[in-house]
């Protein structure tokens, strides 16, 4: 080897990298997995999927519950009017028990005013 | 079950200065050989499966590298000339005498890039010629005439220097 080619050899060694090159090199091989990944297992469809998901979750029990609201008020609703029905029926139980007290009382006075 | 050589950080971290050197060397320009440094690193994540032991992904690394460079130099159509202008190309080696370094590596930056490419890869990675024709795909009967004629034409204008 001459003088030439021995100072080539120095000349020529090997530069080293950017620090930040590596970096850059694994972002971008990241970048292109996501690209390449099939349309379900992208991240923003992953993510569009879980929301969606959370949100029939979250409907879905607003719902049970505005139903079991409804339900509830109904029997509320029903128990009034039994109640009502019911009042309105021993209002007029009472009112022949005191209408039938109140003809005997009559009749017993008569009986006595005859006598 | 992948081997830790495999993963291509392990590769990265062993063969980035290699292969950003070869781009730098032959495409004088620093932005150019990042450049050409991810597309090469970005191919080989894709080709990851196909290499069979780590002197294969070494040589597939040399190969695709020197060609992405002499690619990228012709597509630019850009030919460096041998000035003085250092600011393109790589800084300064640990020669004994860094203005012999400096005044080399312009020159070599002013040779064809088939006759750069050869060079490179005979100095800076120590390949033997047929190893460069395999790099290459290039006859080595072709490989050695490039070899000479780039001595030739750099000891011609280093003959002062050295003398």
């Amino acid at each position: 080897m001459d003088d030439l080619e021995q100072a080539l050899r120095t000349a020529l060694q090997r530069e080293p990298a950017p620090e930040y090159l590596a970096g850059r090199i694994l972002s971008r091989v990241g970048q292109e997995s996501i690209a390449t990944l099939p349309w379900w297992r992208m991240p923003r469809v992953r993510w569009a999927t879980a929301v969606a998901l959370a949100a029939c979750v979250t409907v879905g029990v607003l719902e049970r519950e505005r139903e079991q609201r409804l339900r509830g008020e109904q029997a509320r609703q029903q128990v009034l009017l039994a109640l009502r029905i019911t009042g309105s029926k021993l209002r007029g139980v009472q009112r022949q028990v005191v209408q039938q007290f109140s003809d005997s009382n009559a009749s017993d006075s008569n009986e006595r005013g005859r006598q | 079950m992948s081997t830790p050589w495999r993963t291509l950080e392990a590769l990265l971290a062993k063969h980035q200065a290699m292969v950003f050197s070869i781009a730098l060397r032959i495409t004088c320009d620093r932005s150019l050989a990042e450049e050409v440094t991810q597309d090469v690193f970005l191919e080989l994540h894709r080709n990851l499966g196909g290499m069979a032991s780590e002197d294969h992904a070494l040589f597939w690394l040399r190969k695709v590298s020197a060609h992405r460079a002499i690619d990228a130099v012709r597509r630019l159509a850009r030919i460096p000339e041998a000035t003085d202008d250092a600011a393109e190309l790589p800084g300064e080696s640990s020669s004994s005498d860094p203005m012999l370094a400096r005044r080399l590596q312009q020159l070599v930056a002013g040779l064809p890039e088939n006759i750069r490419a050869v060079i490179v890869l005979r100095y800076q990675e120590d390949l033997m010629p047929e190893e460069i024709s395999r790099t290459l795909n290039m006859p080595v009967a072709t490989v050695k005439s490039n070899l000479q004629r780039g001595l030739e034409l750099l000891r011609r204008k280093t003959e002062k220097v050295l003398r």
